[in-house]
């Protein structure tokens, strides 16, 4: 034992010196194993086939050989050797950057010659894993069929939001937005690592919009989810991997289509929505002229009560997978739902979307499929091109604003301000008109296997996501009412997203078995984006505001896109010594921005940039008049950015069924790019002649010049503006320590207690730009003052399947806490001094152009000597106020070049802490402190004797699925009476359960099909909202009984339970 | 019975009778059926609302091999007059203390469960005189409903206190995922009629809301209760 200490500090010593890590594709597997006879000896030049392929080894001298780049799946493999019986094992399994150990006994060969198979059975406890990683293979996919979707098989890995978030161990709460003009609560995706078939799918560049995955649970031949330390060819994400390998389409043809049949009916709770108590006494079927009012402006008749109850919905989904010739392949899998929404939507049909947690969204006409096809040129290349693709057309419901657009917006209840009053606007309409979107990712993997023990791979890949408006309005009309001034009318409401971001990415990995005990792996990544993203919003006719990120510093850039470049190198080794397993290796993330950016968020507010102008006013050198130096640009190109991201991994067997593991590694993520080059503007009530809020007349000639387009925007006050010279990457070190035990047959369960820290968070600061005589402005910058930890418990508990049943429990249990260290509890002032408001380079008032164009105004000596001396007077003060917290002078600031001018930043350390310990901000927002989930699955054979034979027909070949969810009540802050502290508690917690059962006819056939039932919610369970002070102290989740609404009308809340009622969809399959 | 459990665990029996009784017709394997009566006491926080009552039920088993057991079960469980009944609540207005008279808490229960019986040492040859002891585990779902109905509302705010202003009646009602386990004695004092001791620990993913006016100052979760209990079970098996 103390010789294995030895070795053990040995390795630490050497990887702290080197860094190396686990070293796979990111969509293959390795097989490894030694060939001996009977007596144990080695046997050289063995050769142990993958049957079927043409992957294969030879055994070296010791008997050992090794097989990479498998694919996932279940194989065959055959060794066999002159003068012995060949040996086929079936059933091998092979899971993504795993090692699958198979050994091989040959005996010698009598005059009868026999080959021998046996059923080999993959080990329940991996031995080189040596971070919590979770697997979902496609024999488990086609077990679960009460799973739909691939982001709810994620969901319900331990460690996982159960929620469809794609949070992984409490990552990122804080940052979230949807994409919606005003934040609201929400959770990023943006922390996690989604691979496709080894291409990375981008995110982190669409205002945290949702992740698409995309693939539907047909095409996948495996998943799994690394919640721990990822090795170092993952990176710029904090919080784990989700990876997802398609399936190769195979030597024969094959397909899979399914329809599921979902009946009509209520899909709430409480009364029907036009009977809804909320409504008070504002809905009046009993009075003609109410139910007869028409609407003056469009003529239509207001209020028609709809039976959105009745209508029928169906999912299709299918794929087809076959050979093209003798070396290629294909599968190709798409899915259309046609499902109805919960209450009266602007359509009757649509679906839910997998990247918006589930949200309904009112597009009937959607498609999201995928397709690949596979060639194999020669025995020692593939190359594999794919697809994946979500389109669909809606009514503009997504984009809206939760307290101002939402009135009249759309019907669909989801305001719950306007939500009711917008019962009635019109179907198939929308305020903010209609909107495309689209998401596709297209790649090219190429694996070249140069030896039996070194391959590489290449990938190229294209995605883009893009959103545009159909019929949108210029901008937003008032609210109108009906008669009784009650519910909402047609209008206009001017709010909507135009994007494009396109992503061109090449990754490139060289693995190789140097040694029998050392598996090398390097590469790199590097993305290209070219991405602009606008949102624009008009709350009233009089006021909008829009923002967008571009490619350029300059405002009227807007639309050409910005063009970042990220990427990495890495290295890693996974080396194994004695049944000790150490992956080890480190990353370098770098990132450059293309474009330039002003010096520091707050200088939009500077008086020269007071207003948006669609020219260039002064930004640097070229902007002076003669005679006069610039002191420096303002704008520049912020530098090359690198982060060095250590990991260390240890697998650690205790006995042939149980082993232990440590890993530790830091990651880094680089911020949105909406974060990081985002700007903010508003019009404050300024006009154009024609009301038009997006121009203003600044000549007075009576004509849009196009210098005038957007002439009445200034900084958003309230928004966020990007500052890629100051953002840095968020940071994250993760610790966990795990155990996986089979402890008897095929019973499984695993434990891993983990610690994670995410400093340098992004928040945006307040920072403002201090100009005397109120021409300056406060705006959001950047600033990664935010913290964050959890720390926790995942437990899995299993059986595979055998004597026809298999379940997984898994259990997840965390607490967390957030808090501000540094900037985010401070405000920086920034301002220029006297100096720089003498420099030609300053003014403080524009005059207007014969275009329309503004033109500075150059100050005269008087303003100079009275405004600098404003300034000055600003300085002092700072300079008494906050005397002990650090002054910048620009012209030093490192990110910024050449820089000379006479202008500060002063950090205002307003509120105390500054870069002191962490101050405890409470527990992170609403995540749940514990979730679980039982998967049970029951598989009965072909053969099933009971009773008569009808019976036992019946009984044959059927599956069963149970799945229960829990999820831990979301937090309640209240005040106990007579209590001086508040205390947090947490309300009801949601609980359900889900069943279906398969019945497959001609099982043992060529074509098999199957009717199968589910039933959502089993057994009508409510889950309820709760929470909140009359909750904890009287467990009230109404009204209280005094209150005057629900004496009358009964109790508002009705419809607000979280989980639907009961839902029984039949469906039918058919697989060939 | 709740008509949910009835279907649940029809279904689950059904689905596990198929699977074992197809090769149970071939080897002479045993099965019986039988009915208990048992000393139902929550625990935890849940001890702190309800005293101890009683559990009935009945259940199917059957052999699997020489030391395994499938159980079936269905139960019922009944408490009436909770322990809250007899609160008083503190109205913040005068800060006295106050009863709800017209208060009346109840809980039942209405679970099956999937139970698997470990015979240590063998299971018992249904003979007379034959004694096994056992280790249980199980799993299933257990219905519970518990009501509280007519506590006065303490967030009046006018003097005098309106004892006829109550608050709605709350009503926790799931059914909950339950593991239990436990162990027990099986004696035979005749041929294939046995006495079946059992004493097992139950716990319910379900839960029960606070009221922190009356002293419950947190939810009950998970909800927990031990039985002890005795039974009857009338074993056959084909030769």
């Amino acid at each position: 034992m103390s010789r294995r200490l030895y070795i053990l500090a040995g390795i630490f010593t050497l990887v702290a010196a080197l860094g190396l890590t686990d070293a796979f594709a990111g969509s293959t597997g390795k097989i490894t194993g030694r060939v001996v006879d009977e007596r144990g000896e080695s046997l050289p030049g063995a050769n142990v086939v993958v049957k079927g392929s043409r992957q294969g080894a030879t055994a070296d001298a010791e008997g050992h050989y090794v097989i990479l780049a498998v694919d996932p799946g279940t194989y065959e493999l055959v060794a066999s050797l002159i003068g012995y019986n060949t040996v086929t094992k079936q059933g091998v399994q092979v899971s993504v950057d795993a090692t699958t150990p198979l050994d091989f006994d040959l005996q010698e060969r009598t005059i009868e010659a026999e080959e021998i198979v046996v059923q080999a059975e993959a080990p329940l406890v991996e031995r080189d894993k040596t971070s919590t990683k979770y697997t979902v293979s496609a024999d488990e996919i086609r077990q679960a069929p009460i799973i739909r979707t691939t982001s709810e098989f994620i969901s319900l890995l331990p460690g996982v939001d159960m929620g469809g978030t794609f949070s992984v161990r409490g990552s990122d709460y804080a940052a979230a937005v949807q994409p919606v003009i005003w934040a609201t609560s929400g959770y990023s995706s943006a922390d996690v690592y989604v691979i496709i078939d080894g291409v990375r799918v981008p995110r982190g560049d669409g205002n945290s919009a949702g992740l698409f995955t995309g693939v539907n649970k047909s095409a996948v031949q495996q998943m799994s989810v690394e919640t721990g330390v990822a090795p170092a060819e993952y990176g710029d994400a904090k919080a784990g991997s989700i990876s997802i390998v398609t399936r190769d389409g195979g030597k024969e043809y094959h397909g899979w289509t399914e329809i599921t049949y979902e009946p009509a009916g209520k899909k709430h709770w409480g009364a029907d929505i036009y009977d809804a108590p909320a409504h008070k006494d504002n809905m009046k079927w009993g009075d003609p002229e109410w139910v007869r009012e028409i609407d003056p402006q469009t003529g239509r008749v207001i209020h028609v009560r709809e039976n959105y109850t009745g209508y029928h919905g169906a999912v299709l989904e299918g794929s087809l997978m076959g050979p093209i010739g003798s070396k290629a392949s294909f599968v190709v899998s798409q899915k259309h739902e046609r499902r109805a929404p919960v209450y009266p939507d602007a359509e009757n049909h649509g679906f839910y979307s997998d990247s918006q947690r589930g949200r309904f969204i009112n597009a009937p006409g959607n498609i999201q499929g995928s397709g690949n096809i596979t060639i194999r040129p020669s025995p020692n290349t593939k190359l594999k091109l794919g697809l994946v693709l979500q389109h669909f057309t809606a009514y503009n419901g997504e984009v809206n604003n939760r307290n101002y657009g939402a009135q009249g917006f759309i019907r669909s209840n989801r305001s719950s301000r306007a939500g009711l009053r917008n019962l009635f606007l019109p179907k198939q309409w929308s305020a903010g008109g209609r909107y495309k979107f689209q998401e596709d990712l297209e790649y090219l993997t190429f694996t070249h296997t140069i030896s039996p023990r070194t391959f590489y791979e290449v990938r190229i890949a294209r995605s883009q996501t893009s959103q545009d408006t159909i019929e949108a309005p210029a901008f937003t009309t008032q609210p109108r009412l009906d008669e009784d001034g009650w519910f909402y009318v047609d209008r206009d409401v001017a709010m909507w997203i135009d994007s494009q971001r396109t992503r061109w990415s090449v990754k490139g990995d060289l693995s190789s078995q140097i040694t029998k005990g050392n598996l090398m792996k390097t590469g790199f990544e590097v993305i290209r984006w070219d991405a602009r993203f606008v949102q624009y919003g008009s709350r009233s006719a009089a006021d909008h505001w829009v923002s967008f990120y571009s490619g350029g510093d300059e405002p009227w850039r807007n639309g050409s896109p910005a063009s970042p470049i990220r990427g990495a190198i890495y290295v890693q080794d996974k080396m194994e010594f004695e049944g000790i397993v150490v992956n080890a290796g480190v990353r370098l993330d770098f990132e450059k921005t293309t474009h330039e950016e002003l010096i520091s968020a707050p200088w939009l507010g500077m008086p020269m940039w007071y207003w948006y102008s669609t020219r260039s006013l002064a930004y640097g050198e070229g902007s002076v008049p003669s005679g006069f130096e610039a002191s420096g640009k303002f704008a520049q190109t912020p530098p090359w950015r690198f982060h060095l991201s250590p990991r260390l991994g240890i697998s650690h067997p205790i006995t042939d069924r149980m082993a232990m593991h440590y890993s530790i590694g830091q990651f880094v993520q680089w911020i949105d790019l909406f974060q990081m080059y985002a700007k903010a503007y508003r019009n404050y009530g300024l006009l154009g002649t024609d009301g038009d809020p997006n121009w203003q007349d600044l000549n007075k000639n009576g004509v849009r010049d196009p210098a005038e387009e957007w002439t009445n925007l200034r900084p958003n006050a309230s928004g966020i503006a990007g500052d890629p010279h100051e953002a840095r990457a968020e940071k994250s070190m993760t610790f966990e320590v795990g155990v996986d035990w089979n402890f008897v047959a095929d019973y499984a369960a695993s434990l891993t207690v983990f610690y994670r820290a995410d400093t340098n968070q992004y928040s945006s600061d307040g920072s403002s730009m201090s100009i005397a005589g109120g021409r300056g402005g406060a705006i959001r910058g950047a600033a990664n003052s935010y913290l964050q930890w959890n720390k926790g418990l995942e437990m899995a508990l299993g059986k595979r399947m055998s004597n026809y049943f298999s379940f997984r429990l898994a259990w997840y249990l965390q607490w967390g806490t957030r808090g501000w260290a540094g900037r985010q509890n401070s405000s920086r002032w920034e301002y220029p001094d006297s100096n720089f408001v003498a420099s030609a380079e300053y003014w403080r008032f524009t005059d207007v152009a014969s275009d329309g164009s503004r033109v500075p105004v150059v100050m005269t000596q008087s303003d100079i000597e009275k405004f600098g001396r404003s300034q000055e007077n600003i300085a002092r003060s700072f300079n008494r106020r906050y005397a002990n917290d650090d002054l910048w002078f620009f012209g030093q600031m490192p990110e910024v070049q050449d820089l000379d001018i006479n202008a500060y930043r002063r950090m205002n350390s307003r509120g105390g802490v500054r870069y002191g310990p962490m101050r405890n901000y409470g527990a992170v927002g609403a995540s749940r402190t514990s979730q679980a989930n039982l998967q049970f699955v029951v598989n009965t054979p072909s053969d099933v004797k009971f009773g008569p034979s009808f019976l036992s027909w019946l009984v044959s070949d059927l599956n069963a699925n149970l799945l229960w969810r829990l999820r831990s009540g979301s937090r309640v802050n209240w005040t106990p009476p007579g209590s001086p502290n508040r205390r947090t508690d947490r309300g009801p917690v949601d609980a359900s359960t889900d069943f279906s059962m398969e019945k497959t006819f001609n099982a043992s056939g060529r074509v098999r099909p199957s009717f199968f039932i589910e039933i959502r919610n089993v057994f009508n369970d409510k889950a309820d909202t709760g929470g909140g002070q009359n909750y904890m102290r009287w467990g009230l989740q109404m009204s209280p009984p005094d209150n005057s609404d629900f004496i009358n009308y009964g109790d508002f809340g009705d419809r607000s339970y979280f989980r639907a009622p009961r839902r029984t969809n039949l469906g039918f399959r058919v697989v060939f | 019975m709740n008509k949910k459990i009835w279907v649940t665990f029809l279904t689950c029996a059904f689905l596990l009778a198929a699977i074992s009784m197809g090769e149970a017709q071939e080897s002479g394997r045993k099965w019986g059926v039988g009915t208990f009566l048992s000393l139902n006491a929550p625990m935890g926080r849940l001890g702190d609302q309800f005293s101890p009552s009683s559990k009935f039920g009945m259940s199917w088993q059957y052999m699997l091999n020489k030391k395994l057991y499938l159980e079936m079960e269905y139960h019922r469980s009944e408490f009436n007059h909770g322990k809250l009944e007899e609160q008083t609540f503190t109205w913040s207005v005068d800060g006295k203390d106050y009863l709800s008279p017209e208060a009346s808490t109840q809980m039942n229960f209405d679970g099956g469960a999937v139970n698997l019986l470990i015979f240590h040492q063998g299971a018992p040859s249904l003979k007379g005189g034959a004694f096994a002891y056992y280790f249980q585990v199980g799993g299933g779902y257990y219905h519970y409903k518990v009501e509280r109905r007519n506590f006065i509302f303490p967030g009046q705010r006018q003097e005098p206190l309106d004892p006829t202003l109550v608050l709605q009646p709350q009503i926790d009602s799931k059914t909950a995922l339950t593991l239990n386990a436990g162990f027990g004695i099986q004696a035979f004092p005749i041929d294939r009629i046995a006495l079946d001791l059992r004493a097992r620990y139950n716990v319910l993913m379900g839960e029960v809301r606070p009221m922190w006016d009356w002293g419950i100052e947190n939810k009950t979760f998970p909800m927990m209760l031990l039985d002890i209990g005795a039974g009857v079970k009338f074993y056959f098996w084909k030769e």
